[in-house]
């Protein structure tokens, strides 16, 4: 089933009078279970598109549907938050640096749970991306490689139904890559959770169930072959940009 | 490449018939997809110049559903020139693909459509990436000391195929940018002058 879907989803940004085109009538969707990365160089708009898919940002003209429900323009904007379901997995340093880590990743669910619960909980999720050691770790003593881990860990705290990576690899040696892209494929295949990660090399897109590229404001697919087909793509004729 | 020599290493690997090494190679090297009518000629051939040799049916002791077929077996010298080929100076190989021969030969009313090609160029790499992805072992992995080598091999045959398609998926999204502001250019410049076929374009 759908959890995720963006439809005829167009976004620009402003410099002054110029348009800068970042999604142009772009589609897609996506089920719990799947791992779809989405490939874009630098500037390609990957983090715009995460963040509409997040609700964080509101598209010019489309529409963003999670679990059935729209997504952008509800109450949940107007409250500033993300929702509960969905987890996000950014490149940010917790907002104090002297924090425990467990402290860090237990953080979202501090007006969900008791303190005591919340700390549970974030020790199991640091455990399940395999830096359980790092509870009592300080951000500046990690390596680039565990930040990143510890992020991860921190966006599925919450156990989301939807899990949004904005370039987690970024930065990282060959290995490393490997590891954060092997835990976010397990993370999808186990829960089983949706997940969409961007990926600024194409060879970390390997161990997705499928692989997009954004470039030129086009989100672009391979035909689906899998039974279930959910994709239509929207055909274009011509070499309009 | 060349069907004959990866034809030639599969028989050294193990005895087959032809059938059972078209299986075979695509398990192998599956990005190659060599197809039966390469294979057969590549096995006539190698057995004419005395690489390989039709196994003896008597020696065998090949079971009935195999009867009929024939088996091929490396001879030394098969061997022995394999190991040469393996060992041999390997020449760059040249740009194959047509689609670069077509941006480099069109005119700037061609490149509407070869938009729409490189779009399709890029979904197709999209594609083989998908197929590629998810098999294979890690890097991680490949590290281990009970790897064998072919197995280390075989993974790497899959990551170039891969590192090459992230080339060309970013080449083709570049010049699908350059032939857009290309196609825009072009029809600022016919808006300017009365183009009598055209819309009026006004942008």
């Amino acid at each position: 089933m759908t959890l995720l879907a963006l439809e005829r989803v167009s976004k620009s940004h402003w410099r002054g009078r110029h348009e800068i085109v970042v999604l142009d009538d772009v589609s897609l969707e996506l089920e719990r279970g799947e791992l779809v990365a989405i490939f874009g160089q630098r500037a390609a708009g990957k983090t715009t598109l995460l963040r509409i898919a997040a609700g964080i940002e509101a598209p010019d003209a489309g529409s963003v549907r999670f679990d059935g429900q729209e997504l952008v323009g509800g109450r949940l904007r107007r409250l500033g938050g993300i929702h509960p379901r969905i987890g996000w997995v950014g490149r940010q340093a917790p907002f104090a640096s002297g924090m425990r880590m467990l402290d860090h990743v237990a953080l979202p669910l501090l007006k969900e749970v008791s303190a005591q619960e919340a700390e549970r909980r974030a020790t199991r999720a640091l455990k399940r991306v395999g830096v359980g050691e790092l509870a009592n770790a300080r951000w500046y003593e990690l390596s680039d490689a565990e930040r990143t881990l510890v992020t991860i860990a921190h966006g599925i705290v919450r156990e989301p139904a939807l899990l949004l990576a904005d370039d987690s690899t970024s930065g990282l040696g060959v290995e490393e890559r490997e590891t954060v892209l092997g835990l976010l494929r397990s993370i999808a295949d186990e829960q089983p959770t949706a997940v969409l990660a961007t990926v600024p090399e194409i060879p970390d897109a390997l161990r997705s169930h499928r692989v997009l590229s954004l470039s030129d404001g086009e989100l672009l697919q391979a035909a689906r072959r899998a039974p279930g087909e959910v994709i239509a793509f929207p055909q274009r004729r011509d070499g309009r940009a | 490449m060349s069907v004959k020599h990866a034809v030639l290493g599969l028989v050294i690997e193990r005895p087959g018939y032809g059938y059972e090494l078209i299986q075979r190679l695509e398990q192998r090297i599956e990005g190659w997809r060599p197809s039966e009518t390469a294979v057969y000629p590549a096995l006539r051939s190698l057995r004419g110049e005395g690489m390989i040799r039709a196994r003896e049916a008597s020696a065998t002791r090949v079971v009935s559903a195999h009867r009929g077929v024939v088996w091929y077996e490396a001879t030394e010298m098969g061997r022995e020139e394999f190991r040469a080929w393996v060992r041999a100076p390997t020449d760059l190989a040249p740009q194959r693909d047509p689609f670069w021969l077509k941006v480099a030969f069109a005119s700037v009313e061609d490149l509407p459509w070869l938009v729409e090609l490189a779009r399709e160029l890029e979904r197709a790499c999209l594609e083989r990436m998908a197929e590629l992805g998810g098999q294979g072992s890690s890097v991680e992995d490949l590290r281990r000391d009970d790897v064998a080598w072919r197995e280390i091999g075989q993974a790497w045959l899959r990551r170039t195929e891969a590192a090459q398609l992230a080339v060309r998926i970013e080449a083709v999204q570049q010049i699908r940018a350059a032939m857009k502001r290309a196609i825009q250019r072009h029809e600022r410049s016919l808006g300017s002058a009365p183009a009598p076929s055209s819309e009026p374009s006004r942008q």
